[in-house]
């Protein structure tokens, strides 16, 4: 026997909690915008995300690269820290109780709240160790400047950071498909960093992401 | 409280530095003013009788059904939710609000607690039970909102 009254004892649902309309606050008249716990949440210009593009590639060219993959690698490991204490206090209990779908509903969610694209997890390889994560819309690539190679650095640190994380492994990310070459969606491949070699080669050669996929999952066999 | 004010007057602009609120406008405001206390009324209604409506839902459930708790306890929830977000949708006149926030998170969770049978029993009785809590225009003004957060189920 069931009792509703038991059920509904603190009167707290729990449901989507980074939905645009109540994830986003604000006191704009002290100009600030706040997420639902009263963090400080900033919207970017684009001019600005466009001019650490130029300026970081006017002082240090190549390196530039590997400077936005190491800021996104930070800004993951603490994004992921605060990801999992926003949904802990909200669904009062612990992260790892969650599903995986619910999970990535949340990160789906949270990434469109802030602005960042459509997020969204391919589990196809994963019983091959391989995770792939597929972003539309990206803002940070779409103002990157044009390469002749996927310009997703800032995610890849990010990705790479979240999912080590959450699997508890140390994880690598290689870009195998970008909106700026065309694509339709941006590829993220995850994995161990000794089998993702064939991808990094594969990226330099310009490969399309089920290519390197195929290239990938034959290395097993 | 600002939230709900927000809803209310989303639908029209409100720039007074591009001129009045149109003909249009002020019937759109006018109808919704008339509406207000049946909107209030339901409102308390469903907010008092939230408990037992939803109780008499979970007793008439065919007895095997009651036995995977966890999934019939998610679908509890889920109800609840959905009366709740229909109830506030009709109050302020925002038929989309609950579909808005549930869009992506609530077919996440049917497939993961599979309650989509359960789901579809409770939801059936909701819509049957309501228009007995609710005079016949009350239950007209919530019916669009809570049509469309039960398609959702669908998804």
């Amino acid at each position: 026997m069931v009792l509703v009254a038991d059920l509904l004892a603190d009167n707290n649902l729990t449901a989507n909690y980074f939905a645009s309309d109540v994830y986003v606050h604000g006191t704009l008249e002290l100009g600030l915008l706040e997420n639902r716990r009263g963090d400080r949440l900033l919207a970017l210009p684009d001019t600005l995300i466009r001019a650490i593009y130029a300026g970081l590639d006017n002082e240090t060219g190549q390196a530039s690269m590997l400077v936005l993959y190491n800021c996104g690698r930070w800004w993951g490991k603490n994004f992921y820290i605060r990801f999992c204490e926003e949904l802990t206090d909200y669904y009062n209990r612990s992260v790892s109780g969650l599903s995986m779908a619910e999970f990535m509903q949340a990160l789906q969610q949270c990434w469109i709240t802030h602005g960042w694209g459509q997020i969204s997890l391919d589990q196809t390889y994963q019983s091959h160790g391989f995770l792939v994560i597929k972003i539309r819309a990206s803002a940070f690539i779409d103002y990157a400047p044009k390469l002749e190679r996927p310009v997703g650095f800032l995610e890849m640190g990010v990705l790479q950071e979240f999912f080590s994380q959450l699997s508890g492994q140390t994880l690598h990310c290689v870009q195998t498909a970008c909106e700026s070459l065309g694509a339709e969606e941006n590829c993220f491949v995850l994995g161990l960093e000794d089998r993702l070699a064939l991808a990094e080669t594969g990226v330099d050669q310009c490969l399309p992401h089920a290519e390197i996929m195929s290239l990938l999952l034959e290395q097993r066999a | 409280m600002t939230t709900l004010g927000q809803h209310i007057f989303r639908q029209i602009e409100l720039q007074p530095d591009k001129g009045y609120l149109t003909a249009q406008e002020l019937d759109q405001l006018g109808q919704y003013v008339g509406s207000l206390s049946d909107r209030i009324r339901a409102y308390r209604q469903m907010r008092e009788w939230e408990v037992n409506l939803i109780q008499e839902l979970v007793d008439r459930l065919p007895t095997d059904l009651k036995e995977n708790s966890s999934a019939l306890e998610q679908s509890i929830k889920q109800t609840v939710l959905i009366l709740r977000y229909a109830a506030l949708s009709m109050l302020v006149n925002d038929d989309n609000l609950g579909r808005r926030r549930l869009e992506s998170w609530l077919p996440t969770v049917v497939k993961v607690y599979q309650t989509a049978t359960i789901d579809t029993l409770l939801q059936r009785s909701l819509s049957q039970q309501l228009p007995r809590l609710l005079t016949d225009s009350q239950f007209a003004l919530l019916k669009p909102a809570l049509e469309s957060i039960q398609q959702l189920l669908q998804e």
